[in-house]
């Protein structure tokens, strides 16, 4: 899978939803008609990881203007993956490549939580660390966690308002060589 | 990281650039570059490839960086807010080479670490000195917000974001010794 994956210049983490392509897109309908002006913006540091967190949650064929709207337009996400004999490979995406690999995958759902993040920010630099959780739905099995480490800056948007955005986004599934540190899990189990 | 110095760097540039044609020559020798085995070594060899002449030579800084990676000074615009500015690892040292023979000091005095797998992040509040014939000519805090990636063999830097403390914003105290 990780040679195909590799590739494909396509993440690990998303690659292991192609099983899970064929439920609740129907539940997820109404993220479909978000645009730009109905996404949340984030001027509180502390609020970013549940507006990212809920910007990429639904089905592959959403609107996705509400994850662009959270990343800079130089923004760089860049996935870790590693072959069978455990080389890493850095895969590097602008936003549009983000998305538009979520866009050519219209019947899957894709459902997210975080599970443990930390934050640390100075003036107009952040550093947020979250630990992921993929699903294909709030009840379904564990697909894949990691490790999602972002570089935010805050910009001058519209007037005198600043924005939190995303610069780059550094990403790396768990894998059984490289499990989660009990540090990057929640203290108490989720329910 | 160095907003100062390269905003120095870069004023010069464009305001005096005859005063550039007296550099001195670079090294014929580079040094031997410090191990970035560790994430502790790292930021040891950050301090190490950033101190010294501006215009020394840069192996040892370029080897630090993975080769797409970007240096990004946050910047204030004509309308009062920052937007990051982003160099090439050859653009910096383009920039602070214009600098001639002035010395910089880089010491990151205190740093965060988050780890993970083959990624970091080091949250790191850096102290800069620039020096022209033995005298002081800015000293400045910032944090450096860094990300790293580990190719098995060694830590290199992906992107580095910096702010330089200012009257009106200072350094909070937990990210001070």
């Amino acid at each position: 899978m990780v040679s195909a994956i590799a590739a494909k210049a396509h993440p690990s983490r998303r690659s292991l939803l192609f099983g899970w392509a064929f439920v609740l897109s129907a539940c997820v309908s109404s993220a479909q008609t978000l645009t730009e002006k109905s996404c949340r913006t984030v001027l509180d540091i502390h609020q970013f990881v549940q507006v990212w967190n809920d910007a990429v949650i639904g089905p592959g064929n959403r609107s996705h203007a509400c994850t662009l709207q959270l990343l800079t337009p130089d923004a760089r996400i860049t996935g870790v993956v590693l072959d069978k004999d455990g080389k890493s490979t850095r895969i590097a995406e602008t936003p549009q490549e983000f998305v538009g690999w979520y866009e050519k995958r219209p019947n899957e759902t894709f459902w997210e939580r975080t599970l443990h993040s930390s934050v640390e920010v100075y003036d107009n630099v952040a550093r947020i660390t979250r630990t992921y959780e993929v699903r294909s739905s709030p009840t379904a099995p564990v697909i894949a966690t990691g490790i999602e480490d972002f570089e935010l800056v805050r910009e001058r948007t519209t007037g005198a308002q600043s924005e939190w955005k995303v610069f780059a986004m550094l990403w790396q599934d768990a894998s059984p060589g490289h499990p989660l540190p009990r540090r990057y899990l929640p203290s108490t189990k989720h329910p | 990281m160095r907003k100062t110095v390269l905003f120095l760097a870069l004023a010069a540039v464009v305001l005096t650039p005859q005063l550039h044609a007296q550099a001195a020559p670079a090294q014929a020798t580079p040094p031997a570059c410090r191990s970035t085995a560790t994430l502790d070594d790292l930021v040891k060899a950050i301090d190490s490839a950033v101190t010294g002449p501006a215009d020394k030579d840069r192996t040892c800084f370029r080897a630090l960086f993975l080769p797409e990676a970007r240096l990004v000074p946050l910047a204030k615009n004509a309308d009062g807010g920052f937007s990051p500015h982003i160099l090439t690892v050859d653009g910096w040292i383009e920039a602070v080479h214009k600098r001639g023979s002035a010395s910089l000091m880089e010491h990151q005095i205190k740093v965060g670490t988050e780890v993970y797998g083959h990624l970091a992040h080091l949250w790191s509040t850096y102290e800069t000195r620039v020096e022209i014939d033995g005298k002081v000519q800015s000293q400045v805090k910032g944090i450096n917000s860094i990300q790293a990636a580990n190719d098995g063999k060694s830590w290199k830097i992906q992107e580095i974001v910096w702010e330089a403390e200012t009257p009106e914003e200072q350094i909070p105290s937990q990210y001070l010794p």
